[in-house]
């Protein structure tokens, strides 16, 4: 009902906001009597454990199971059970019905003792031990390797340093060209980081807060994610799956680990602010890192709406991979939608797992 | 269940509220013209009435939440119901906006300048409470120990600064510029404002101190030196912030107003906050991307890590006669911990390396 003086629908307005403090009263009830809202169910066993560090392996879910073990490397940023969030929008569970022998690294919760623990450390002592202790085990010359966010980072420049232990890499919203990535319209944390003191913040923490970096990604879309988030979760909470999902999706996001300053410091330093792995002037343990040493086949995954790592600092990888086999693909997806979404279990998980499975002889 | 937790008594009693505010509203609504015309009345009194009834509906919501829902969220997913909560009170807050939005500028008296004046301090408390919340925890304990120690260290020293800024005319004018948001003004505060600290009471900070208790004044000095500096920036970023909100806020009365004349604003209050989130995520995404704001964040990063260096050597020194290890000790802890670890890996590597010669060399002969 349009108001005779006035271009405002007030009845439907009136109506809106009735219906909006229906569904927030609802909500809270359905909140208050939700029950599963865990995730990380996916059934597995502790495989290998090294100062903080556990693998897992999965227990397999397909009749025939690839005889090549892939090993998932996650981010240090936020906890791996992203990959199995819920049950039914799991990627480790879609990849293990699709056939793939799945480990996966859990990085753990580094605390003030972690304080020294440097690049090095993850991936010439962590993944390096981590692979060995696969290959020895499964009695496998080689492994595949999928590598998430900064995961990804870590599982390209482990495999440029060793590149006879890996038979396929697949990187996943994987920072490689933090130039690109500064270039790039929503590359808000590439611009930011660019003139941080990050040797004074290294410096005065020792080990970084999780939420430090967490309140930096929430502040990249300032309205969206703190303000609009919250208020648009109203018209769904009714529904108790809706709201599990939620409360799954609000803890993984809260659960944001600390960072041990020193491999921060060097990250942030050499890769986002120098670009020294594109410039083929990373090292680690006084070896240089040449990412024209990847040779085996790569998968590169990107989501082209990614406002954390933009497919712009992405897209470049596979111009610097030794590979003839390389692929490229992106979706319509941002970061966390590469993992949670309904495109995500449709499409992006059978893609990885079929792009894997050829690739096994 | 006790009275505080007879959630569906509260929800039905509400829901009871709701359906008469309704009727009021429906029997108002219905023949505003007609009503209008009898008592001569004007648009805007009309106006108010037909919206009494959703103000007495948000109050009354309000009350709802603050008083009964918040003490249950305390026991259950507290800090994702602190978020909803605080998501659907600046909905509401918005909401009260719109009303006196629609209400100034659809009026014969259109006056969105007078509009702008009186929401300006409560739009930039509603964004602040909404937003402040959102800081890493840390942050905010920080923000609360650096209040506390500032209070602490600037006691003494209170009766000293206050005459020194009251008599300060120029600071005081700029200052109340830059209350109404003109960063200009602010900078230039902020400027004047560290150069007469510096020229004054910084070397005060920075002189050498003799005494039995020199180490621990030189600290404090020191902490409280930083302090200032990380105000400063902190101040600059905050006004950089609210310069773009309030800026935003301008940009939707206005763009609102020559909506209505074109009769395609936004017809309810939900698309009204559709349209106004979108403004301002998009203002800040403007800022975002500048280098002068790079710059900015990490001199408060900066400010503020320097600050907590300078606060944690003075904690360290005020603690030391107690007997606990402070954080430089634990530090030196690790360190050995970290060189003995790897120190036992490399030995480890050492002893398989050597196994593996030996079962080579005993396969051979």
């Amino acid at each position: 009902m349009m108001l005779p003086y006035f271009p405002i629908d007030l009845e439907k307005s009136f109506d809106e906001l009735l219906e909006y403090q229906k569904k927030f009263i609802r909500g809270i009830d359905v909140l208050l009597n939700l029950k599963d809202t865990e995730s990380n169910k996916t059934p597995k066993e502790l495989f290998y454990k090294e100062d903080k560090m556990k693998v897992f392996h999965y227990k397999p879910l397909a009749k025939k199971v690839s005889k090549v073990p892939t090993l998932i490397i996650y981010a240090l940023v936020n906890r791996q059970y992203m990959m199995d969030i819920q049950q039914d929008r799991s990627v480790i569970k879609n990849l293990l019905e699709l056939g793939l022998d799945l480990y996966i690294i859990d990085w753990g919760y580094p605390t003030a003792q972690d304080k020294y623990v440097t690049l090095e450390d993850y991936i010439d002592v962590y993944i390096e031990n981590t692979v060995n202790e696969i290959l020895k085990r499964t009695d496998s010359t080689k492994l595949n390797i999928i590598g998430v966010c900064q995961g990804g980072t870590f599982s390209a420049i482990y495999t440029a340093l060793n590149p006879e232990k890996v038979k396929n890499l697949v990187t996943m919203v994987t920072p490689i060209d933090f130039e690109a990535g500064r270039m790039a319209k929503d590359g808000f944390l590439f611009k930011w980081s660019k003139d941080m003191n990050v040797d004074n913040l290294v410096d005065a923490y020792g080990v970084i807060p999780g939420q430090f970096l967490n309140g930096g990604f929430d502040f990249l879309k300032p309205f969206q994610l703190m303000l609009n988030k919250y208020v648009s979760i109203v018209d769904n909470l009714e529904n108790p799956d809706t709201a599990a999902n939620f409360i799954r999706m609000e803890k993984w996001i809260l659960d944001s680990p600390d960072q041990s300053g020193e491999a921060f410091r060097r990250f942030i330093k050499e890769l986002y602010q120098e670009n020294r792995l594109i410039k083929g002037t990373f090292e680690i343990g006084g070896r240089v890192v040449d990412l024209k040493n990847i040779t085996m086949p790569v998968l590169s995954i990107c989501g082209d709406e990614d406002h954390i790592v933009p497919p712009e600092s992405t897209r470049p990888f596979l111009d610097y991979v030794g590979s003839k086999d390389k692929e490229l693909v992106s979706y319509p997806i941002g970061h966390i939608g590469m993992y949670v979404s309904s495109k995500s279990h449709r499409v992006i998980a059978p893609k990885i797992a079929e792009w894997l499975l050829k690739r096994e002889k | 269940m006790s009275e505080n937790m007879d959630f569906m008594g509260m929800y039905f009693e509400t829901q009871r509220k709701m359906f008469d505010y309704w009727q009021d509203l429906m029997n108002v609504a219905v023949t505003p013209k007609d009503k209008a015309q009898d008592k001569n009345k004007d648009s805007n009194s009309d106006f108010e009435e037909n919206l009494r009834p959703t103000q007495e509906m948000t109050k009354q919501w309000f009350e709802f939440n603050d008083q009964y829902l918040k003490n249950i969220s305390k026991v259950f997913f507290p800090l994702q119901f602190d978020k909803i909560f605080s998501g659907a009170n600046t909905y509401q807050n918005l909401n009260k906006i719109w009303e006196d939005l629609i209400k100034t500028i659809t009026g014969k008296d259109s006056d969105p300048i007078t509009f702008y004046n009186k929401w300006i301090e409560n739009y930039q408390k509603l964004l602040s409470s909404n937003f402040i919340f959102y800081l890493p925890e840390q942050v905010q304990n920080f923000s609360k120990k650096f209040i506390e120690i500032y209070s602490l260290s600037t006691d003494t020293s209170q009766k000293f600064l206050h005459p020194w800024l009251e008599g300060s005319q120029t600071l005081q004018n700029l200052l109340a510029k830059s209350i109404t948001g003109d960063k200009t003004a602010y900078i230039e505060f902020v400027k004047l404002w560290n150069e007469k600290f510096s020229s004054t009471y910084g070397k005060i900070f920075n002189m050498p101190i003799f005494s039995m208790n020199r180490e621990l004044m030189q600290k404090q000095m020191h902490s409280i030196n930083a302090s200032i500096s990380f105000i400063n920036t902190m101040s600059e970023f905050f006004a950089t912030m609210a310069k773009v909100s309030q800026e935003t806020f301008e940009k939707i009365i206005k763009d609102y107003q020559e909506m209505l004349v074109k009769g395609n604003n936004p017809k309810t209050f939900k698309e009204f906050y559709e349209y106004w989130w979108k403004q301002n995520e998009a203002a800040y995404h403007k800022l975002f991307g500048t280098d002068e704001f790079s710059k900015l964040i990490s001199q408060v990063m900066d400010a503020g890590v320097n600050f907590k260096k300078e606060f944690d050597s003075l904690l360290e020194n005020t603690l030391k006669f107690l007997p606990y290890p402070t954080r430089t000790d634990m530090d030196s802890l690790y360190r050995t911990l970290d060189d003995l670890k790897r120190e036992v890996r490399a030995l480890k590597k050492e002893v398989i390396l050597l196994k593996e010669i030996k079962a080579n060399t005993v396969t051979i002969s």
